[in-house]
Parts: C-alpha cells; sequence; structure tokens
C-alpha cells in the first residue's frame, strides 16, 4: 500500500464523520507523510508503522463520535439499517446459543426466555414498525416543507401579479385590491420562510429522536 | 489491553510531553511509539479528541526545513487534565503494585 492509497481507503473509511474532523484527520496523515519523507523514511515504511487504516477510521469514530456536531442526516440513516443489521445478527446468534444452551440446561429458563422475546420483539419492532413510522415521519417534513416553499412561490407570485396590475394603470377600486395584493403576498411570502425554516428544525428534532431511540434499543440489547 | 485505560495512560503521555514543550505532530507520535507498543496512526485521532476537548491547542510555525507545520500545546484546560490523569496513574499503579508484591 502506498501513501495515495492509505489516504484514500482512510477517508472512505471515515464517512459518518463531520467534515471538519474529517479534513483535520486527513491533514494530520498528510503532514505525517511529509514529514516522515523529509526525514528519508521510505513510504511504504511510513504507511507500515502507522497501522491499518480501516483501524484508524474505526479508533476515531470511537474517539469522535457521540459529539453531536457529527450527527448528519444521511449517516444516521444509514448508522439506523447498519445496527438493525447488527441487532438482528447478535439476536439471532443469541436465539440460537439460547436455544442449544436451553436443551442442556433447565435452570433459569424464564429469566432467559424473557430476555430472548425482549431481544426478538426489539427486532421485529425496530423492523416492522419504525421503519414505516420513520418513512411516516420523513414524509410528513419533506411535505412540511413542500408547503413552505408553494407559500413562499405562491407569496411571490401574487407580488408579481398584482405589480403587473398595477403597471397597467387599473381604475380605483382595482388599484386598491392590487396595493392590498402586493402586501398579502409579501406577508405570505415571510409566513412561508418562516414555515420552511420551521420545518428543517422539526426534522431535526426527528432525527434526534431517531438518534435517541437507537442508542436505547442499543442499551436495551446489551444487558 | 483494557481500551479505557489504554486510552487514559495515551492521554497522560501526550499531555505529559506536551507539558515539558510544545511538538508537532509527527515528533509527538514518534516519542510516544518509540517507547510505547502501539502503531503510530492511533494517536491523531487521540489528539484531535483531545483538542476538541479543549486540552490542546494547535498552532501554525515556520520550521528550519521548509513550509510550516502544526505544532500542539497545552492549555490550561490540559494542565489541569494532566495533573488529575498523573494522580490517577499513580493510585492505580500503587494498587496494582501491592497485589504483585
Amino acid at each position: 500500500m502506498n501513501k495515495k492509497e492509505f489516504l484514500e481507503k482512510l477517508e472512505r473509511n471515515l464517512k459518518g464523520l463531520s467534515k471538519e474532523d474529517t479534513k483535520e484527520i486527513l491533514d494530520d496523515y498528510k503532514e505525517h507523510f511529509k514529514v516522515g519523507l523529509k526525514k528519508k523514511r521510505k513510504e511504504s515504511e511510513i504507511v507500515e508503522s502507522l497501522g491499518n487504516p480501516k483501524e484508524i477510521a474505526l479508533e476515531t469514530k470511537k474517539e469522535l463520535m457521540g459529539d453531536k456536531e457529527n450527527f448528519d442526516f444521511p449517516s444516521s440513516i444509514m448508522r439506523f439499517f447498519f445496527d438493525i443489521g447488527r441487532v438482528s445478527k447478535k439476536a439471532w446468534k443469541k436465539i440460537k446459543g439460547d436455544v442449544s444452551h436451553a436443551q442442556k440446561k433447565f435452570k433459569d429458563r424464564k429469566n432467559r426466555n424473557y430476555r430472548r422475546w425482549k431481544i426478538f420483539g426489539l427486532v421485529s419492532l425496530n423492523i416492522l414498525v419504525m421503519i414505516w413510522i420513520l418513512i411516516a415521519f420523513y414524509a410528513v417534513v419533506f411535505s412540511l416543507i413542500v408547503v413552505g416553499f408553494s407559500l413562499i412561490l405562491s407569496g411571490l407570485a401574487a407580488i408579481a401579479f398584482s405589480i403587473f396590475i398595477l403597471s397597467n394603470n387599473p381604475g380605483f377600486l382595482m388599484k386598491n385590491f392590487s396595493l392590498s395584493g402586493v402586501f398579502a403576498g409579501i406577508s405570505v411570502t415571510c409566513l412561508g420562510f418562516l414555515w420552511t425554516i420551521g420545518s428543517f428544525y422539526s426534522g431535526k428534532g426527528l432525527s434526534w429522536l431517531v438518534k435517541k431511540y437507537m442508542q436505547s434499543t442499543k442499551r436495551w440489547t446489551r444487558k | 489491553m483494557d481500551t479505557q485505560l489504554k486510552k487514559g495512560v495515551l492521554d497522560l503521555c501526550v499531555l505529559k510531553i506536551l507539558e515539558k514543550k510544545d511538538c508537532y505532530g509527527y515528533e509527538l507520535v514518534q516519542s510516544i511509539s518509540k517507547n510505547v507498543q502501539i502503531s503510530e496512526g492511533t494517536l491523531y485521532p487521540i489528539l484531535r479528541r483531545l483538542e476538541k476537548e479543549g486540552c490542546l491547542e494547535k498552532y501554525f510555525q515556520e520550521s528550519k526545513e521548509g513550509p510550516s507545520r502544526k505544532y500542539y500545546g497545552l492549555t490550561r484546560k490540559g494542565k489541569q487534565k494532566s495533573k488529575e490523569l498523573n494522580q490517577e496513574w499513580k493510585e492505580f499503579t500503587k494498587k496494582v503494585n501491592e497485589i504483585l508484591k
């Protein structure tokens, strides 16, 4: 592996970190190479002593995750599915292990059954219910944003249309009518902006909820 | 080695070295990996975390040989943390040594 391959592999595996962190980390390694090469070390030797980029990326994520700023929308969805995968794999192993275990021992059966069903229930809840709830929630947020945009657009259209009428020397009644149209248009546009901003924040709040839910899922299954 | 323990110890090493003098990344990595068995790559994430926690600060300085380098220095918070970790380390090793007697 040479320097370029190392950095590429590192960058690929750093996905999910914030842009700033990714850049800082990559810069650090670039500088490491620069200084190392200046000290007459071979490129391959530097790569070797740095270690596996995949592990470094994992280590980096462990060090830096848990920060709010590292939580962004697409990667959270990715992580959600990843978590589902991991939890189901764990649960499957657990169930398999439990079954063979249960054949040997009958003590404590109640407790084990309870845990087994708890994990199983959580997994199916995640897959069957949460996905649809999530999709529905995101659809709601999306439509809220669309509503915001259409408010802005219709406000702008009202302003444009009223100005168009005004410019054609309308009669007294029409003039007043279109003047109020301009102001109505302005207020609808403003409302649209506020609405859009609000929708974005509700989307953010929603992803926060998802994150909390996922964390608690992890905690429940670990016990 | 327990990762939690290792993390604390590496933090302590970084902070202690920077207490003596400001270093650039490569220098710091070399001086730790020379003595402690870790791959050089694992230290940069730790530096970044310590920086984000406010224990380290970064600045650029010209070097004798070519372009400017990123130097790390301790902040007041970093000094405080160094003291705390040092204390923890002493207590920990004392207890372990008692067991080993």
